[in-house]
């Protein structure tokens, strides 16, 4: 028996087991969801949410929408964040250096004027804000045009030191809310104001569906084999990621399109690091790593609740974009964390949820690709024999497939958005779908995404006055300006 | 007939208020949402309209102010339908033009008389 | 190969796992299907029952087939009758409570407040709620002190809020210990929803405090910001404890316009406990008090926190006494953001004297020159949108 022979043989086996252990916590996981998604959908009948609307008391919620080059979606989306149920509202709309007529729109239909607008400096911002628009008639709206600097971080800063509420909701322009998404979003703070410091909602495909007035009337499944994989995969992964972590206390990780956290924690850990996407999966990374070191009592709250839809790219070049940033986002927190890594002071998070990411998210991507190739050669040539692969097939795909059917059937019995038969039948074509095609492209692109990272980061470096940056350290760039000048333009 | 139109996004709340105000002799119409409610009047101007403030997409004062902004029916009369604690709803409601309020959960009885309130001012008026 | 791996035992593998889930997705179509089946009756006899309903809540007489229902014609009279409690009040919700008393329907949910689980334990305490009868109240009482389930108790709390009766205002206010038997925002919100029958126990825990012995602790984010989360360490106990009660008490207050409270609100202000000071200084901004502003002005002071400061900015806008406008302005160009933000924000408030104080700061390059701007161009905004609603006599001073 070769060497090669050899390697082969053991790697088959290793991933055979590598996709029944990963597979098994995602089974665990995913029972502990259901779980509690089935006991929180019986509770929504006397949740409150209304109370808290009617309540004087609720906290007020600052929307951060950064925004670049979304003409066509910006004023449905920006009404949409307006008419939302909330007592106490403002919606600020950074326009990262928009080239198109993203500012134009808005400025045509809210009718805004120019206004002085004095800018905190408690987060780090770079690009310099050119202009503070509010509409003339008194809405809770502001825009502040800014000089972009690549990536949305800078944005999200300017836009939360511009804030006055004390909760900050970041949002991207292509998400559509539920109407009382808020109320859901900020009841864990009304019940629990001490401890509570964010909270994350589950998020659906917003592809497909009836949109009205910015917001989300007829939820559908959407047709067409990239939109209809990814809803039956947001499906998933939600329940999984999200629901299921947080089950376990504080080691839940808040990541996308749509969570809330509390003004004074994001100044707290210094806001987002300039040269990163600004997601909420870096801000709550950095929550846990600042607060498990000030050894302070913090919960993540979350929210099984749909009550967020975004829009899935339909597109191949978009989406393999769109997936190497996430796994590039993942890279990068856990490599300005990487202190918090198998670290006992970091508590679960250090010891569980991080090396889970570590091991199955990013390592797993290269191994992943590596036994795809593996099994299709060494069957190919001979060196498999075909009972062997067809347990890797049951191990990898077999069992992954089971997973989505649980979780569709999960939403099926919970929430039950979606009515028609024809969406319960996309989301099993979905479920099924993935796992051929889909899933082994999506491998590619993690990989690309962790290079990207690794690769880029060497740039950022540079610029950066130590390796290791201080997660509340100073950062790199001039200071912006103070108030909004009348520069530019 | 003096004709009423309802405007609410909750159908049962609708009900209750069509059933109490036919009984007490109006023709009432009703709308679900504020899209609705502005192409029923464009049909037909009403006597008098009890406008919920919260409504998915266009609010209650939105289709106020575009009314407002209507020589038609700049004169409409409109009673706001609103939430406890919604002061500024309420106050925001006032300064363009509304005639009344009543606050949500309702009595029927006390809805009926402000309305024939609201009209029988209006008449004299 | 390790010997187990046989062609059978894969086939055996993969069998299993796909009855499994075809067995899962069976259920699911029949699930559906029932679900639809059971809608469309549930529609149906709903629209059956509606028309006695709603003749019942418009007090035009309770059918007798309301009172007897049974089975589906029943169990659609009691949701219907939910529903409904929950959209009317006065003459129509009596009814309703009535009728759900004499379908023996309230018995029947406070039995089901003892049961095991504890979703079904705070469905009947929110039903409770919305019935809010006398011995709904009672049972609400029990169950808010008493539950195991900290959700429970939550809902049991929240439909005593709705109970109305000066009981309950006791009652919640008891939830409130070294440890909380229901989160403290979720008393506040009750003793709101009970309006004017909580006053006197809001009062009496206002009346009860050291009144400048000792000294309060600042809340774990003090000075984060005008609004920031009012909230405070759990588990603590004594003194702060009563603090905190103090200082929710006075929030209450404020927000329920209790305007005889004034003159304690005015001690609380003068007191030493930070935590009862700002809300004590919040409450009187809301209640407008012309006679506290003296008191709170002395909390502009720059040695006194960052919070303080920014709540008094705050209601000295509110409150709209002249005296304010210079003890304002000094606090224009604070270092402290919310302090020199909410103080330019009043003095747009103030009228001809406070815009004028704004011009003057504005025009020169004065450190809080930003703030005085920011707080010109808002108010012009406002202005003009007044003028083009309501037509106000021109002559908007002050504005550059």
């Amino acid at each position: 028996m070769s060497a090669v022979d050899a390697f082969v043989r053991g790697f088959a086996w290793f991933s055979i087991w590598y996709f029944v252990v990963l597979n098994t916590i995602y089974l665990f996981l995913i029972a502990l969801a259901a779980f509690n998604a089935i006991g929180s959908s019986r509770r929504t009948t006397f949740s409150g949410l209304g109370e808290i609307f009617h309540s004087p008391l609720a906290p007020g919620i600052s929307v951060v929408v950064p925004v670049r080059n979304m003409e066509d979606l910006i004023v449905g989306s920006t009404r949409g964040l307006l008419n939302l149920r909330y007592p106490r509202l403002e919606i600020i709309v950074v326009d990262d250096g928009s080239t198109d007529g993203t500012f134009w729109r808005l400025q045509d239909e809210f009718g805004l004027v120019e206004v002085e607008k004095v800018i905190r400096r408690e987060l780090d911002m770079v690009g310099r804000v050119f202009s503070v628009h509010a509409p003339s008639s008194g809405e809770r709206l502001l825009v502040i045009r800014k000089e972009s600097m690549g990536r949305p971080a800078d944005a999200v800063n300017t836009g939360v030191n511009a804030a006055q509420y004390p909760l900050i909701c970041r949002i991207d322009a292509d998400t559509y809310l539920d109407e009382s998404a808020l109320l859901s979003l900020a009841k864990p703070f009304v019940e629990d104001p001490v401890e509570t410091i964010a909270a994350g909602a589950t998020i659906r495909v917003a592809n497909g569906c009836v949109i009205r007035g910015g917001r989300v009337v007829v939820p559908r499944v959407p047709g067409g084999w990239l939109p209809t994989v990814q809803a039956a995969e947001y499906l998933r992964a939600f329940l999984l990621g999200r629901a299921g972590w947080s089950q376990v206390r504080g080691m839940l990780f808040i990541s996308g399109a749509f969570g809330l956290f509390r003004r004074d924690v994001y100044e707290l850990v210094g806001g987002f690091h300039l040269y990163t996407e600004g997601d909420d999966l870096e801000m709550t990374t950095s929550i846990h790593h600042r607060l498990r070191d000030d050894r302070r009592r913090y919960r993540i709250a979350f929210v099984p609740e749909p009550c967020s839809w975004t829009i899935v790219p339909s597109r191949y070049k978009v989406l393999a974009h769109q997936r190497a940033r996430w796994s590039q986002i993942l890279s990068e927190a856990l490599w300005i964390h990487k202190v918090m890594l198998f670290n006992p002071r970091y508590g679960g998070v250090g010891l569980v949820v991080l090396p889970f990411y570590l091991l199955f998210e990013l390592i797993g991507a290269f191994v992943e690709l590596l036994a795809v190739i593996v099994f299709i050669l060494g069957w190919a040539v001979g060196i498999l024999n075909p009972a062997v692969v067809l347990l890797f097939v049951a191990a990898g795909l077999g069992y992954a497939t089971f997973l989505t059917i649980i979780s569709v059937i999960t939403e099926e019995i919970t929430y039950h958005r979606y009515g028609s038969w024809r969406d319960f039948a996309l989301l099993i074509y979905g479920a099924v779908a993935e796992n051929f095609g889909f899933r082994q492209i999506y491998t590619w692109w993690r990989v690309r995404g962790v290079v990207d990272a690794i690769l880029r980061r060497k740039a950022t470096w540079l610029e950066a006055p130590a390796g290791t940056p201080d997660v509340t350290g100073p950062q790199p760039g001039e200071p912006a300006t103070r108030a909004a000048s009348r520069a530019g333009r | 007939m003096t004709s009423v139109l309802v405007v609410d996004d909750d159908p049962d709340v609708c009900d209750l208020v069509r059933y109490k105000l036919e009984q007490s002799g109006f023709d009432v119409r009703r709308a679900s949402d504020g899209d609705q409610a502005l192409r029923e009047v464009d049909a037909e101007v009403p006597d008098l309209v009890l406008l919920d403030i919260m409504m998915p997409g266009m609010s209650g004062l939105e289709v106020l102010e575009r009314w407002r902004a209507n020589g038609a029916t700049e004169k409409l009369p409109v009673i706001m339908l609103t939430a406890k604690a919604q002061e500024n709803d309420v106050e925001r409601g006032f300064e363009l033009g509304a005639d009344d309020y009543v606050i949500k959960p309702f009595s029927p009885r006390e809805l009926a008389r402000r309305v024939t309130a609201v009209l029988s001012r209006r008449q004299s008026a | 190969m390790p010997s187990f791996i046989t062609v059978r035992f894969l086939l055996a593998v993969i069998i299993i796992g796909a009855a499994v889930a075809l067995a899962l997705l069976l259920l699911v179509v029949i699930s559906r299907t029932a679900r639809f089946l059971l809608g469309r009756r549930r529609a149906r006899v709903e629209s059956q029952v509606r028309p006695a309903m709603l003749q019942a809540i418009a007090g035009e007489g309770v059918d007798a087939e309301l009172v007897h229902a049974r089975g589906g014609r029943g169990r659609a009279v009691d949701r219907l009758a939910f529903a409904y409690l929950a959209r009317v009040r006065g003459e129509g919700h009596d009814l309703l409570a009535d009728l759900l008393e004499q379908r023996g329907v309230v018995s029947r949910v406070i039995r089901r407040s003892a049961w095991p689980g504890p979703n079904w334990r705070a469905a009947a305490a929110s039903m409770l709620g919305l019935i809010a009868s006398t011995e709904a109240d009672q049972r609400l009482q029990e169950m808010a002190l008493g539950d195991s389930s900290t959700r429970v108790r939550i809902v049991a709390a929240r439909g005593l809020g709705k109970a109305g009766t000066s009981e309950a205002a006791d009652t919640l206010l008891s939830l409130l210990g070294p440890v909380d038997l229901v989160p403290e925002g979720i008393v506040a919100s009750a003793l709101l929803e009970l309006g004017p029958e909580a006053v006197p126990a809001l009062r009496q825990t206002l009346r009860s405090g050291p009144g400048g012995v000792g000294s309060g602790q600042p809340g774990p984010q003090a000075g984060s910001g005008p609004q920031a989360g009012n909230g405070h360490r759990r588990g603590v106990p004594g003194q702060q404890l009563d603090g905190r009660r103090r200082a929710m008490a006075a929030d209450v207050l404020g927000l329920l316009d209790v305007m005889p409270a004034w003159e304690d609100l005015v001690r609380c202000v003068q007191g030493s406990e930070l935590l009862v000071r700002i809300s004590a200084v919040r409450a009187l901004g809301r209640l407008g008090v012309p006679q506290a502003a003296d008191a709170i002005i002395r909390c502009l002071a720059p040695g006194e926190d960052g919070a303080l400061r920014s709540a008094a900015a705050r209601a000295l806008g509110r409150i709209g006494s002249p005296h304010s406008v210079g003890p304002l302005t000094a606090c224009l160009g604070d270092p402290d953001y919310w302090v020199a933000h909410n103080a330019a924000a009043a003095l747009a408030m103030l009228g001809h004297a406070g815009r004028q104080a704004l011009a003057r700061t504005a025009a020169v390059n004065a450190p809080g020159a930003p703030h005085a701007r920011e707080a010109l161009v808002g108010a012009r905004l406002l202005v003009s949108e007044s003028v083009r609603e309501v037509p106000v006599p021109s002559q908007s001073g002050g504005t550059p």
